[in-house]
């Protein structure tokens, strides 16, 4: 009851919108070589770790902005941005979980993230990241009986050096883009997870992101690696307070899946998206992407983009492996004066591979809305397939959805087949609906889930249920 | 900045020293003259596209911005009668209402045949701009609000803007408020070319063949419009042509492109259309080692109506690129498009259709789909469907696929002892033919029919 009460105080619509009053220990703000090596030292990095964020910040400094995305906003002052903050610690650190400051715990609570050992009953592995760090992993034990790597990138750069060095940065290089170079230079914290050969990862891994502190960014760094044969399904949410201040978002998250292996990866993005008037928000520059490098290995990727002023984000599978499969399964629910640009990239390399991309828009408001694809069959896919279906809805005219799916095939033996279409809830489905006793919220959010159907029974059961209720509050607020 | 744009300027140039383009000063289309002026300005600072601009990400157009550009000549006896061969292969088995020649851009009086219908007016630009007929000098005058630049606002190509400035004659094609024409409108533009080296950087000659078009209320008339040069001849073809469809008028409009197999085809048509008009588009490639064509129509008003299709068969190292754009301005209009192309060899095609449905405009519907059949392992296509929405109340998808031949459809020709080649070309020809029969016209199908048959018997099918 307490809980609910003071979310609403604080929050209002935005359920998460809490600061929580934390020591931190922060460095200065703005962005130099000298910042950089801050980071690192207070991360005690070993030395070629150090070499990869100068390297990346070097290159990053003869990199441009990208404009292309349909979205707008004030250019971004990447001086005027903390780039690392931490809740404070003892000199020592927390042991356990047990020993962790009662205000972060009390924090996770409130998200409905359990991290106190008696309260795990989820059966679900949780690293939470808190502004810039991993503040701790549940489930260690239990993961480690199966040889399962899950913790902080920061503790894997000590004890699994070799596998982090192998494989950081081999799916998105420092030069990919504006955002991947930035993370890379001041990326603070983030998940490193390994499934050794064979193992079917005996829970589901989860990563809860909370951004708390004001004026800081969050760059964190997703690192998964599924060995030959091996199954992991991984989660990931976030949430920030609300301020009238933007914040800058800008992760990286790399996907790894070597012969026979399977990654599902599932996020419920809920950033903080802005007022009604559009002040504030968070601006979610995210580069996402899985490497099928092994035969017949199969990445997914499925979304519920809810949150964010902006969104920028594009979670792609490359297909190197002979029979690989990828998949995007998306919702994006826009509302007020949000922006999304969101989409997916399918490269096909190897032969026969399969990529399936459902994508599913709502616009609402005043908020924009894109969908933009690539699938790209190179030369060397032979028998590639790809099936796209892009829906967008909008509900009220000042919203706008826009489609760009770019489809460039160089190889005759491929089968594509893209679908899209664009169309408002329609009056008698509602009539019908409201003629059986639902007043026109309910009405609408049935119609709604049920639009987005396909994607949410990609979800596991209890983000699915989490899917769902998201986006029934969400609809709440901006059906009017 | 490159050499093509260079010798544009000095062509420029010349022409105006010369006073050799045509004096509009006076006429009821003085508004083009400043539009020329306009124009210059566009191409000679922005210079050719290159690929780094969204639009011709996959086209490029660097083998005309590196070539030699020369102004082409206006045929002489000697010239025309060497062209009668292409003349010849460049008409069509059809009666017509009337038909325009042009020879690089010039009107041929010898080669056309003018109209005999009453309120129907099909003129080279000279004879308009003679045209004592007070609806002909009105539409005249009245084209600037739709097709001047301020109408839009400078999106269009630096090669539409070249074709502004450099265009020495036009066909001119107006039907009076409740004409009526049965047979088609054929407009046929030869371009002579230079003989094409072997060595860059090309000499390569240019052409601006131009089609100012107006139908009035309630009228109803089919526009061919045929484009064509002799292979082995190296040019490059900057077409522009501007369609104004007035209320109620019903309009179908062909553009075939059978350019030489070096030739260059950049082309725009622009299409306006007012209240419950109605168009049926449909834009044919065949020819030419790069074509790319862009289509705008906007629908200005309620009720306004498009069919756009397309047509592209392909092969060798063929690039063909086309880009429409429709743009539904107002509420309770409807368009409808399918792009279909076959591809043989190493040949290439683009689709980019974009589709645009303006915040007021309720009760939009529109569709778009792109087909592609390919028969080798080289070819390439890129397609990009577009859709930008901004009104709710609308009914708006996209389709595109790529393929090839179901290996089960073969087998069933092959079990009826039909060699595999021949099963190709006929599955290639049905799948090609749909777009022609959805014309409305059996006049346009008979005349268009037996050009897709050729086309695709001309593919060199490798079967495997």
């Amino acid at each position: 009851m307490e809980q609910k009460s003071s979310a609403a105080a604080v929050g209002g619509d935005y359920k998460y919108g809490f600061v929580t009053d934390i020591e931190t220990d922060t460095v200065p703000k703005g962005l130099n070589e000298d910042i950089i090596r801050m980071i690192s030292a207070k991360k005690n990095e070993p030395e070629w770790m150090l070499e990869y964020r100068l390297k990346a910040f070097r290159h990053w400094q003869t990199m441009e902005e990208p404009t292309w995305a349909n979205v707008q906003y004030p250019k971004i002052d990447f001086q005027d941005i903390i780039y690392y903050s931490a809740p404070k610690k003892n000199a020592e650190g927390p042991k356990t979980l047990d020993e962790l400051d009662p205000e972060l715990l009390k924090t996770f609570e409130r998200l409905g993230i359990p991290l106190s050992e008696q309260k795990r009953i989820s059966g679900v592995a949780v690293d939470a990241v808190f502004d810039s760090v991993s503040v701790g992993t549940t489930h260690k034990d239990t993961l480690a009986k199966h040889g399962v790597i899950f913790c902080s990138i920061s503790e894997a750069m000590h004890t699994h050096g070799d596998l982090v060095r192998k494989y950081l940065g081999s799916v998105v290089p420092i030069s990919d883009n504006f955002y991947a170079a930035l993370n890379a230079a001041v990326f603070t914290d983030g998940s490193f997870v390994y499934v050794p050969k064979g193992v079917t990862c005996p829970i589901d891994l989860s990563t809860y992101f909370r951004i708390n502190a004001s004026e800081t960014g969050q760059f964190e760094r997703t690192l998964v690696i599924a060995d030959e044969g091996s199954f992991v399904n991984y989660l990931e949410g976030c949430t920030a307070p609300q301020r009238d201040e933007n914040q800058l978002h800008a992760a990286v998250v790399e996907l790894i899946a070597l012969d026979h292996a399977e990654i599902k990866y599932s996020t419920v993005q809920n950033w903080y998206t802005g007022d009604k008037e559009g002040r504030g928000g968070i601006y979610n520059f995210v580069t996402k992407r899985g490497k099928c490098a092994g035969r017949e290995s199969k990445i997914s990727w499925t979304q519920v983009e809810s949150g964010s002023a902006i969104t920028w984000k594009y979670p792609s599978c490359v297909l190197l492996g002979e029979g690989s499969q990828g998949a995007f399964y998306s919702v994006a629910l826009t509302h007020d004066y949000m922006q999304a640009d969101t989409g997916t990239k399918m490269i096909h390399v190897g032969k026969n591979t399969k990529s399936t991309i459902i994508s599913k828009g709502i616009s609402t408001g005043h908020s924009k809305n894109s969908y933009r694809g690539q699938v790209k069959i190179m030369p060397s896919a032979e028998g590639a397939r790809n099936y796209s279906q892009c829906d967008s809805m909008l509900v009220g005219d000042k919203s706008s959805a826009n489609t760009y799916p770019y489809i460039e095939v160089k190889n005759s033996t491929a089968v594509l087949e893209h679908e899209a279409s664009t169309s408002r809830i329609s009056e008698d489905q509602l009539f019908y609906l409201q003629s059986r006793g639902l007043d026109t919220e309910q009405a609408i959010s049935m119609l709604v889930q049920g639009f987005c159907k396909d994607v949410f029974k990609q979800l596991p059961l209890e983000f699915s249920v989490e899917a769902v209720k998201l986006i029934e509050m969400k609809l709440e607020n901006s059906v009017g | 900045m490159n050499q093509a744009i260079e010798n544009f300027k000095q062509i420029f140039a010349e022409l105006q020293a010369h006073r050799a383009l045509p004096a509009l000063a006076g006429t009821p289309l003085a508004w083009l003259e400043r539009e020329r002026e306009l124009a210059v300005e566009k191409w000679s600072v922005d210079g050719l596209p290159t690929r780094k601009l969204e639009a011709w990400k996959y086209t490029s157009v660097q083998a005309i911005s590196d070539a030699e550009i020369v102004d082409a000549g206006g045929p002489d006896a000697r010239a025309l009668a060497e062209l009668e061969s292409v003349h010849e292969s460049a008409r069509m088995q059809v009666a017509v209402a009337a038909e325009l020649v042009f020879v690089n851009g010039r009107f041929i009086p010898q080669w056309s045949t003018l109209p005999h219908i009453a309120g129907l007016h099909v003129l080279s630009l000279a004879a308009a701009l003679r045209s004592d007929v007070p609806y002909v000098r009105n539409v005249l005058s009245a084209m600037r609000e739709t097709f001047g630049s301020a109408a839009h606002k400078g999106a269009e190509t630096a090669f539409a803007a070249l074709n502004t400035s450099l265009f020495r004659d036009a066909a001119v094609v107006i039907a009076e408020d409740d004409c009526f024409v049965g047979s088609p409108i054929i407009l046929t533009f030869i371009q002579s070319g230079t003989a094409s080296s072997r060595v860059a950087p090309q000499r390569m000659t240019a052409v601006y063949p131009k089609v100012l078009a107006h139908f009035g209320r309630h009228s109803q008339g089919h526009v061919i419009e045929n484009h064509i040069g002799p292979n082995g001849a190296t040019y490059v073809s900057t077409s522009l042509s501007d369609l104004h469809l007035g209320d109620s008028s019903h309009v179908s409009y062909v553009k075939l492109q059978r350019e030489g197999d070096h030739g260059f085809h950049v082309g725009t048509t622009r299409v306006f259309q007012a209240r419950d008009s109605r168009l049926d588009s449909l834009q044919i490639s065949l020819g030419a080692k790069l074509a790319r064509h862009d289509l705008k129509v906007r629908l200005a008003a309620p009720g306004a109506e498009a069919v756009v299709d397309g047509l592209y068969i392909v092969r060798d190292h063929q690039h063909v690129d086309n880009h429409t754009a429709i743009e539904h301005a107002v509420g309770d209009t409807r368009s409808d498009q399918l792009y279909k192309g076959v591809l043989d060899d190493e040949s290439r095609a683009v689709f980019n259709g974009r589709i645009w449905i303006n915040q007021d405009a309720q009760r939009s519907n529109s569709s778009q789909l792109n087909n592609n059949l390919i028969l080798s392992m080289k070819a390439e296509i890129d397609t990009k469907p577009e859709l930008e929405i901004f009104a709710d109340d609308v009914k708006a998808g996209h389709g595109a696929t790529v393929g090839r031949l179901d290996p089960e459809h073969l087998f069933y020709f092959q079990s009826r002892a039909i060699d595999p080649a021949s099963a190709v070309a006929m599955l290639a020809e049905g799948f090609a033919q749909e777009v022609v029969f959805r014309r409305g016209s059996a006049v346009v199908r008979e005349a268009l029919l037996p050009l897709v048959r050729q086309a695709v018997r001309g593919l060199k099918v490798s079967v495997r």
